[in-house]
């Protein structure tokens, strides 16, 4: 399908993507920004006390590393698959928009795997990731094709 | 001879109404609109569930009152004294109303379903404000006027937005009570489903005036963003305006604030929560309401469709 012809609720999602692609990377900086500062004031008495506290939560230091590379990854494919909505692009657009939906359902599910709970607030966090996925597998399936 | 059989053969069609809905519906998640009303529809309803669920399950996880689970919790406190009066104060009813709502029927279903239908008429008017203002602003419909009446396109649309949405609806409610089901576990699944289909009804009938009200102004506007503002607006403001016209009369005309229970009852606002009343009279009335309401701006925004520029 031409450019030209992008329908509206492809453009309505590629605005969805960076709108929570960019809430995502501020909520990242914002996270590691607040280590560093915690960490900086507190001489890293704070940051061992808070990082004892995971552990004895059940989130020891390698789900939390996972944690944050599968929130960077997810941030990255959201507004990359974002631009490719735009351009209706079938590798940046529906390739890696199936990737963040498939990224969003692992990371629930290792979550799930890791002791954590399966609630509403999980489930509204897999409404945009499934909509993605469902969507641009089949509703925009012909539009991203260039 | 010609025109008079043309006009014959074009005349208002039940078949051509059914494929415009059927095409409307279908089109509705390939427009921006349906993304975003399913989009919100979806996390409004799920967060109303879980503002209520998710402080029972919170408690239990603390291992709250006595160590009971999330049922027992949730029975124990929405069933008490507190939550019955506050129900009453929300739907400005009787005793009898709200133990209907909270002991004769699942009490964690009710309460959910009392906050969903504040936001019905707000979430609707996201799905349906676009029915046809865009096509009008493009100059769409024109190509459409060659092959069918402006009445089965006006009502063909209207009927499509009302099946996208009754899709959307039964969705959200198809997650809610498999949720209450099978996670809270708080009630007999019998019980649960009969109330969540009431329930559904209930959104429903709720939706549909709103939706002829977005047909009508959609199709007075050119522009679509500003369709869904004045929606928005008549939605919103009615209210303010109401509870002010009731303020005005009990203050200064000392008018008994029992009397002015019909202030509410001209917008389909004020009877939404008969539409989950006890008795079926009530509530046949609510569904009548509701009807006349949505067949009042159905007629009048097809006068306005027939005899507008498009």
């Amino acid at each position: 399908m031409a450019e030209g012809k992008r329908p509206g609720g492809l453009t309505a999602l590629a605005v969805l993507n960076f709108v929570f692609g960019g809430l995502s990377a501020l909520g990242i900086l914002a996270l590691v920004a607040l280590l560093g500062t915690v960490n900086a004031v507190s001489g890293g008495e704070l940051a061992s006390a808070a990082g004892e506290g995971m552990a004895e939560a059940g989130l020891g230091g390698a789900m939390l590393l996972i944690t944050i590379c599968l929130s960077i990854a997810s941030c990255a494919l959201l507004i990359i698959s974002g631009v490719g909505y735009i351009k209706q692009k079938r590798v940046m657009g529906r390739t890696m928009g199936s990737l963040y939906g498939i990224l969003a359902l692992v990371g629930t599910l290792l979550a799930l795997g890791a002791g954590g709970d399966f609630g509403l607030a999980e489930i509204i966090g897999l409404i945009y990731p499934v909509l993605t996925l469902i969507m641009v597998n089949t509703t925009f399936k012909e539009d991203l094709v260039n | 001879m010609e025109p008079t059989t043309s006009t014959v053969a074009r005349s208002w069609s039940l078949q051509h109404v059914g494929i415009i809905a059927l095409y409307s519906m279908r089109f509705a998640l390939r427009s921006g609109g349906g993304l975003m009303f399913l989009l919100i529809f979806l996390t409004v309803g799920l967060s109303v569930a879980s503002l209520f669920i998710t402080p029972l399950e919170e408690l239990v996880k603390m291992d709250g009152p006595d160590g009971m689970n999330t049922a027992e919790l949730s029975m124990t406190i929405l069933e008490s004294d507190m939550v019955s009066q506050a129900v009453e104060w929300i739907t400005n009813s009787d005793s009898a109303q709200s133990e209907y709502l909270l002991k004769d029927n699942p009490a964690l279903l009710s309460a959910i379903l009392l906050i969903l239908l504040i936001a019905v008429p707000f979430t609707t008017c996201f799905g349906a404000f676009n029915q046809t203002s865009g096509d009008i602003a493009s100059r769409g419909l024109r190509y459409l006027l060659l092959r069918t009446e402006r009445a089965n396109i006006f009502l063909g649309r209207f009927v499509g937005v009302l099946l996208f949405t009754i899709v959307s609806v039964i969705g959200t409610m198809l997650v809610i009570l498999l949720y209450v089901q099978f996670k809270v576990g708080a009630y007999p699944g019998m019980d649960l489903w009969a109330w969540g289909f009431q329930g559904l009804t209930a959104v429903f009938f709720l939706s549909l005036p709103y939706i002829a009200l977005c047909a009508w102004i959609s199709c007075m506007l050119d522009t679509p963003f500003g369709s869904l503002a004045i929606c928005l607006l008549i939605s919103g403001f009615s209210l303010a305006i109401l509870y002010l016209l009731k303020l005005t009369l009990i203050t200064s005309m000392k008018v008994d604030p029992e009397s002015l229970d019909w202030v509410f009852k001209t917008v389909p606002w004020g009877w939404k929560y008969e539409l989950l009343h006890g008795s079926p009279v009530v509530r046949i009335t609510a569904i009548l309401a509701m009807l006349g309401f949505t067949v009042g701006f159905l007629f009048l925004g097809l006068r306005h469709f027939n005899k507008r520029d498009l």
